[in-house]
């Protein structure tokens, strides 16, 4: 049987995508991959996207299972919600609900959002398994923690601050202004701190202690080399500098592992 | 300042109904309801693609919507998805440490650096898929966004692979009214780099948006002035895929970087003109975990030798459709065990 003019169209291409004509693509110029069908790529869609071809029953079962990925979620969470309280009007996720305002504000809608998170027995079931597979089986560590090796858990705030640019550097400083209009500095901000407290009488103590990974680095890093250079002190580079500028400051800082 | 989400695309989808109205392409709307469905269609609200008005114009008033539709956007949807989870954001994870870090060595940088140009891919190539999907199941049809980028064997080539409905808004309503190729050869060059470098502007106002589109429009200029067959005509086809991503990832360089400063910092870490930090040597054992290896080489294989969702999806049978949800049930659950993961475009 002679194929349709349709899907002669959809047919891949057999030659190669001809060399571009123009620097940069007109609307009525065909996409690379489809230059075989000379049609512009707003007709090259409609006639791709207008002639699927399903085995039959595949496209009744895509919509199915789609509206079923959907409810299924919050199915469940009645079902198990109803289970444990009895009643509907005792179900936690109607009363989530009903806490927010006539007219809620953003904060309102994302408390509402974190409960709901926090509450779904979907998640609670998923999130140790998950993160499970994540993290031993293929040493992903999760949103708080990095993996290291034996397996040695390093908080990620620890590392990112270790490996990070220098906290003390002046652009770093100002984007730390410009993003969250607290004090950059540090420095500034403990002497400050210590004048506040001086005014009331009380002493400050500073002490400086150096994160897990910048000690114990070796844990972190890969090849031979680098676990070499990461057996030594490892700190963040703005941080002797800090230490220097706090002991000029007249502040007591105790020094841990060489620092 | 408070701007509101897809604000730039807001603004591409009304420039482009006023022009296209302008110029005698399409008819005004006369139902404001009409045109605000057009200027704020949810699917692709946030981050594209950019429809043209005159091609959706006719879809607002008569479009139909069947099943094969509904489907066929629940396959583009689920890929989309998974897109998404499964490659763009564990990419992103290695992108993120190794472009925030202090300093870097030379192997976690090219690590770092392809990361980023398979992350922004997947998630772009990825969001474009699920708005595909979701206007397929309200009837409506958009073009194709994305044609197998990283296949691109020149950078013109790779501009008529990549964000298809930015370089075709760029040509249609900048290129060509401010002169096009109708002049000397050194006037169209001069009116590509006008053109890439203000495409680079509107991701943001900051140098390095301007590098990236200054380095886009240079490529196009220098390409264009080496006539039709180009300068990497003679070389093998491998070569000329590999010369444009490489020159490609580098660009991704300034549009990652943040700060002008941090883009030549990693460019000079990238090409050993830097020492790095003694702790520099921690960051290796935070990208290469199983995982991300994993990740970053499933990416490059569906980036070169993997079928595009539209191809893939245009005879959908029962293993396709097993794929479909199994890789979009996965990435649904993987997704519920991390914390916000906002799609790169939202910013722009």
């Amino acid at each position: 049987m002679r194929p349709s003019t349709e899907y002669r169209l959809l047919r891949r291409p057999t030659t190669q995508a001809p060399l571009p004509k123009y620097s940069l693509p007109r609307y009525a110029d065909p996409t690379p991959s489809a230059a075989h069908r000379k049609l512009p790529r707003e007709e090259e869609a409609d006639l791709a996207l207008k002639n699927t071809k399903f085995t039959p029953g595949t496209r009744q079962t895509l919509i199915a299972l789609f509206l079923l990925t959907i409810v299924a979620v919050p199915l469940v969470q009645l079902v198990g919600e109803f289970r444990a309280a009895g009643s509907i009007s005792r179900l936690p996720m109607i009363s989530i609900f009903k806490s927010l305002p006539w007219l809620p504000h953003s904060e309102d809608l994302k408390r509402v959002e974190r409960t709901l998170e926090n509450e779904s027995l979907v998640s609670q079931w998923l999130l140790p398994r998950v993160q499970y597979l994540l993290t031993v089986l293929l040493g992903a560590g999760n949103e708080q923690v990095y993996l290291g090796h034996d397996p040695w858990l390093f908080y990620r705030a620890d590392v990112d601050h270790v490996i990070g640019p220098p906290f003390l550097d002046p652009v770093r400083m100002k984007h730390r202004l410009q993003a969250s209009r607290v004090q950059p500095d540090p420095i500034k901000a403990i002497v400050d701190f210590r004048n506040q407290l001086a005014a009331r009488g009380i002493d400050l103590v500073v002490l400086p202690v150096s994160v897990k990974p910048s000690v114990e680095g070796e844990m972190l890093a890969v090849s031979n080399a680098n676990r070499t250079q990461a057996s030594g002190a490892l700190p963040n580079p703005s941080f002797n500098e800090f230490k220097a500028r706090l002991e000029r400051e007249k502040y007591a800082c105790s020094i841990l592992r060489g620092f | 300042m408070v701007l509101p989400l897809g604000i730039s695309f807001y603004t591409f989808q009304a420039l482009s109904y006023t022009i296209d109205v302008y110029r005698g392409n399409a008819e005004a709307m006369a139902n404001f309801i009409d045109f605000s469905c057009f200027v704020s269609m949810f699917p692709h609200l946030v981050a594209g693609p950019i429809l043209k008005f005159s091609f959706l114009a006719d879809q607002l008033k008569n479009r139909r919507l069947t099943s094969d539709k509904f489907a066929r956007g629940v396959a583009f949807f689920m890929m989309g998805v998974a897109k998404k989870v499964l490659l763009a954001n564990p990419c992103g994870k290695i992108a993120d440490t190794a472009f925030d870090a202090g300093s870097i060595q030379t192997l976690d940088a090219w690590f770092g650096s392809f990361a980023y140009s398979f992350q922004i891919y997947f998630d772009f190539s990825g969001y474009s898929d699920m708005a595909i999907g979701l206007g397929l199941m309200f009837g409506f049809v958009f073009a194709k966004n994305f044609d197998s980028p990283y296949l691109a064997q020149s950078i013109t080539d790779f501009w008529r692979r990549w964000h298809i409905s930015l370089s075709t808004w760029l040509r249609e309503y900048l290129y060509i009214p401010i002169g096009g190729n109708k002049g000397a050869l050194s006037r169209t060059c001069a009116n590509l780099i006008v053109t890439m470098l203000i495409g680079g502007l509107w991701h943001g106002a900051s140098w390095n948006f301007v590098i990236w589109g200054g380095l886009h429009g240079g490529m196009l200029a220098f390409e264009r002035s080496q006539g039709r067959k180009g300068v990497y005509h003679n070389l093998p086809k491998l070569v000329r895929i590999a010369l444009t991503f490489l020159i490609v990832t580098i660009g991704w360089v300034f549009f990652r970087g943040g700060t002008l400063r941090g883009s030549v910092q990693y460019l000079g870490a990238m090409f050993h003109l830097n020492q790095p930090f003694p702790n520099a040597a921690l960051i290796g054992g935070l990208i290469y975990k199983p995982y991300y290896v994993l990740s970053i080489l499933t990416a490059g294989i569906v980036v070169w030798f993997g079928t595009q969702t539209w191809d893939w999806s245009q005879q959908m049978t029962w293993p396709k459709t097993a794929t479909c949800f199994a890789l979009g049930w996965v990435a649904l659950i993987v997704l519920a065990t991390q914390e916000y993961n906002p799609f790169i475009y939202f910013i722009f």
